[in-house]
């Protein structure tokens, strides 16, 4: 059997959707829509919000699923048959894959420890305390990464084996059977939380304070860009996995409806989640005196911190909503890290002569030692400097890259008349200016960022720790990038990719 | 929760949800078709 029937495809198309949504949906869905939302306007944010979702996500979830759809291979391979000279752009996506994949389990591995502390208790009164003295038994500083802390490393090696397990059996029996089981779980327990929620007192304060539009804010450009920032972070796109979920498609494919499914499927999940997140934040408020403001809080904290001392709070059934909470955490985060693997792995194999396994072995030995480094007591430091540098920059360079690439110099009005062939309904002329437009809003963001971080380096961190963690990570992501697409390639990519490169357009050929 | 909170709570539910609904029906029609 040739590479090319060995890659696999989607069962059904259910399950493409389930996996795409599942892949889109991660936990900053969970932990930063919520609080982004309404530090930027309340429900005056979800008009940016929506504006962002249907002139840059889905366009651009559009564009991806037709790359990957006609190409049918991974990222390095869809930009090096368009031009062999772009191909170290994929594996630049690749690299922000692979890395962003070492500190993901680490916080899927939290989520399970937490998910059997709501049961027992452990956290206890001092939820901050227990979190970094107790359980992280964090160091002073990110260049001391103390040793390896068992209570983390144990369950990201569960992690590691959920995940492997499920990349294993393959694009059908794997990914697409794994989505099919934890989607319906995710929806189920994030339910359960939203129900209990709003059934508590104080619930209306975090509601109000969530919803509540502050139309004034419309006029601040932050307000705009934190928008496109939310849609382009959250929707798995420009960093290599919407292409490689795309590339298993089957021939006939309804491109553009399953990107508005995906679309509208993961901001729903978000505004659901934001109900879920601000009742109980609102319930936490009335409860010690103070307003949904000050126990307002995204990411780690929000989870770890702030949930575990509402959880405290609850009149009932603490220990069950809590695990319910972690679930879902897990859930989201495993549907989301699946997607993050099986891109590096396709992408490896694809290129070289490797069977699946044998790049998926290959790829859970390097990264799953890197994420050690991460389940070090140091290891919170480490994880926050490359989430810093891989999404603010990586993914953000990376999108300006592509969206140049296939936006500027590639023939889009050829992409257009290929999607509208293959869909019920049309995109028309704006769907080309959307991506055009994107790219600038991409330049403008990261200009922004660059400003920001002359006057204020990230988080307070040394120059030292930000130079061996955050701008470290993008020198070998870059060299290596480089490195990889030199490399000769197996027969069967150098036949399907470099010999046929594309003339600038994508031509419409069903079989 | 006050009445500006509800509406953009109704709206933008009925836009996202109801979009998605929309996208569900037509797929499942083509599922239906083919």
């Amino acid at each position: 059997m040739s590479k090319e029937e060995n890659r696999g495809q989607w069962g059904s198309r259910s399950g493409f959707i389930l996996a795409a949504i599942g892949s889109a949906i991660g936990l900053g869905n969970i932990w930063r829509f919520p609080y982004v939302a309404a530090s930027n306007g309340g429900g005056a944010f979800l008009i940016p919000y929506l504006i962002a979702l249907f002139t840059a996500g889905i366009p651009i979830l559009i564009l991806e699923f037709a790359m990957g759809h006609k190409i049918r291979s991974s990222v390095p391979g869809v930009f090096a048959k368009l031009n062999r000279k772009y191909e170290a752009l994929g594996w630049f996506q690749t690299f922000i894959t692979f890395f962003i994949a070492t500190y993901y389990v680490v916080i899927i591995g939290w989520s399970f420890s937490y998910l059997f502390f709501a049961f027992t208790g452990a956290w206890g009164i001092d939820t901050k305390g227990f979190l970094f003295n107790d359980y992280l038994q964090l160091t002073d500083s990110p260049m001391n990464l103390g040793g390896l802390n068992l209570k983390v490393a144990a369950p990201v090696l569960l992690v590691w084996g959920i995940n492997y397990g499920v990349l294993r059996m393959g694009v059908q029996n794997g990914l697409e059977r794994a989505n099919k089981i934890f989607m319906p779980l995710l929806v189920v327990a994030l339910l359960v939380i939203v129900v209990r929620g709003v059934t508590l007192p104080g619930a209306m304060d975090g509601l109000n304070y969530f919803f509540t539009p502050d139309f004034s804010k419309l006029t601040d450009p932050k307000v705009w860009l934190a928008a496109y920032g939310q849609i382009f972070y959250s929707l798995s796109i420009c960093f290599s996995i919407i292409i490689a979920y795309a590339s298993y498609l089957p021939r006939k494919s309804d491109i553009i409806n399953n990107a508005f499914m995906t679309g509208l499927g993961n901001c729903s999940f978000s505004l659901i989640s934001g109900i879920g997140v601000f009742s109980i934040l609102g319930f936490m408020a009335q409860a010690q005196g103070v307003s949904v403001a000050e126990v307002s809080t995204a990411g780690v904290g929000l989870a770890f911190i702030v949930f575990p001392e509402a959880i405290n709070q609850l009149p009932g059934m603490n220990g069950l909503i809590g695990a319910i909470f972690f679930s879902t955490l897990i859930f989201a985060g495993l549907s989301s890290s699946m997607s993050i693997m099986e891109a590096v792995v396709a992408a490896i194999s694809d290129k070289f002569k490797l069977t699946r396994v044998q790049a998926l072995n290959r790829f859970t030995l390097a990264a799953g030692t890197l994420s050690l480094l991460v389940a070090t007591n140091g290891g919170l430091y480490v994880l926050d400097i490359v989430d810093y540098a891989t999404n603010q920059y990586g993914i953000v360079i990376a999108g300006i890259l592509e969206l140049v690439i296939l936006g500027w110099i590639f023939n889009l009005e050829s992409v257009r008349t290929y999607v509208n062939e293959l869909s019920d309904f049309k995109v028309g002329k704006w769907w080309v200016w959307s991506i055009k437009g994107t790219s600038l809003i991409l330049v403008v963001m990261l200009v922004l960022k660059v400003k920001g971080e002359i006057t204020a380096p990230y988080g307070g961190y040394s120059l030292t720790a930000l130079g061996v963690y955050g701008l470290g990570v993008m020198i070998i992501m870059t060299v290596g990038a480089f490195i990889l697409a030199k490399k000769k390639g197996s027969q069967e990519f150098e036949d399907k990719i470099y010999s046929e490169s594309m003339n600038n357009e994508l031509e419409l050929e069903l079989e | 929760m006050n009445t500006n909170a509800i509406i953009v709570a109704i709206c933008s539910m009925t836009l996202l949800w109801g979009g998605f609904a929309v996208c569900l029906k037509i797929a499942m029609k083509d599922e239906k078709n083919k």
